[in-house]
């Protein structure tokens, strides 16, 4: 595998994201074959000068020329020719426009337009990519355009972000929570005190969870980059062993609130007690 | 009346777009071959290729339509490499596009010969 510097690895993810968006839903070519065939060309073109530099990579992909332009526009898939259509020339407005009204529809003509108001809300996040997508092929500067655009991805992103990140808490803290209303003294002795160890097993379970997501980040961080497009390029390796981390401190928390509980669980209950959680 | 740039850009695009096909067959009709290698023959000829993406989307083509078949072999010098060569409907096919390509060379060339500008 060839090694790229930093810089050089972003370029070629892009690249090969718009060969995969050039070609994706095209009958007449396998979208993935072409685009290992496009990788093994760079590797054999930059094979022994590693790491690759950015000026290095850019002039392999000169003569690459843009994916938008290896096939017909004809043979192109149809929702993308009439993405194309809609942004016909640079500094055309019309898409970004477009997805912004979209976005708005949901919210405020839902009770007039019944289900297409939520259709509408869904409809914008894939007009919101095509049109980033169209821009970056034409080596567009968004600009002010991402006033448009950018609101629809930051909603759906940090609607995701947050379930990816949160999910073990609300499904242990409920798990445990079913558990303790089940009312068997077995279970309630392991519980005990209850409301603290709900706490405390989603306060464990968030921490694993961060800790798994920022050792298995590094090896999907192109996944995270293409999921979480455009702003999530500047998510490093590093990052990971951040989030990991801080699932270490959120893991420890949890088992020192454990350990608490079953150290002084009259205390507990009593403060659980005080505050009507017990 | 003299053709503008534009006129000359489609005739010249469209024209390659058929050729670069035969280019292409005729070059993994002579032996079996690394698809970078298809490539690098082509680079040569500067009037065929303009962009060297474009044949990708064609070998793909070729491969979906029964012409070529690939096989994969270990590298030394990184992964592994996609080799094609010709199926027998590929070679059937190359023969009657050389017959064809060889009988409308000569034709545009016995028109053209007799052009005096």
């Amino acid at each position: 595998m060839t090694a790229f510097t930093p810089d050089a690895q972003l370029y070629l993810d892009r690249y090969l994201r718009q060969v995969k968006a050039a070609l994706r839903g095209n009958p007449s070519v396998d979208a993935q074959e072409v685009e290992r065939d496009v990788r093994g060309h760079i590797d054999a073109e930059l094979h022994g000068a590693e790491p690759v530099t950015l000026s290095a990579l850019q002039q392999v992909l000169a003569r690459l020329g843009s994916p938008s332009q290896w096939t017909d526009f004809d043979e192109q898939p149809l929702w993308r020719r009439v993405m194309v259509r809609l942004q016909s020339g640079p500094e055309d407005w019309r898409l970004a426009y477009l997805t912004f009204a979209l976005f708005l529809c949901g919210p405020g003509l839902g009770p007039f337009l019944g289900p297409l108001g939520p259709m509408c809300f869904i409809a914008s996040f894939p007009f919101a990519r095509a049109t980033l997508s169209l821009m970056e092929e034409r080596e567009e500067p968004i600009g002010a355009r991402k006033w448009l655009v950018y609101p629809t991805l930051i909603l759906w992103y940090a609607t995701l972000a947050l379930l990816l990140l949160i999910w073990p808490a609300p499904a242990v803290g409920g798990g445990l929570t079913q558990l303790r209303e089940l009312h068997d003294p077995r279970i309630d002795a392991v519980l005990a005190p209850a409301w603290f160890t709900v706490v405390a097993g989603a306060t464990l379970a968030l921490g694993a969870w961060w800790m798994l997501l920022g050792v298995l980040l590094p090896r999907v961080l192109r996944v995270l980059r293409v999921v979480f497009w455009p702003f999530a390029e500047s998510v490093e390796r590093r990052h990971g062993f951040v989030l990991a981390g801080l699932g270490v401190v959120v893991a420890a928390l949890g088992a020192a609130v454990i350990f608490a509980g079953k150290q002084w669980p009259a205390q507990i209950e009593e403060i659980g007690r005080i505050m009507g959680i017990a | 009346m003299a053709m503008d740039a534009d006129t000359i850009d489609n005739w010249t695009t469209q024209l390659r777009k058929g050729v670069l096909e035969l280019g292409i067959l005729n070059i993994i009709g002579r032996a079996r071959i690394y698809g970078y290698d298809v490539v690098k023959q082509l680079r040569d000829i500067d009037a065929l290729v303009v962009r060297e993406g474009t044949i990708y989307p064609i070998l793909s083509r070729l491969k979906r339509d029964g012409l070529v078949r690939t096989s994969l072999e270990e590298s030394t010098e990184g992964p592994a490499r996609k080799y094609y060569e010709l199926t027998r409907r590929g070679e059937e096919q190359l023969t009657e596009m050389n017959i064809y390509w060889r009988a409308l060379a000569r034709g545009i060339e016995s028109l053209r010969k007799d052009y005096r500008p």
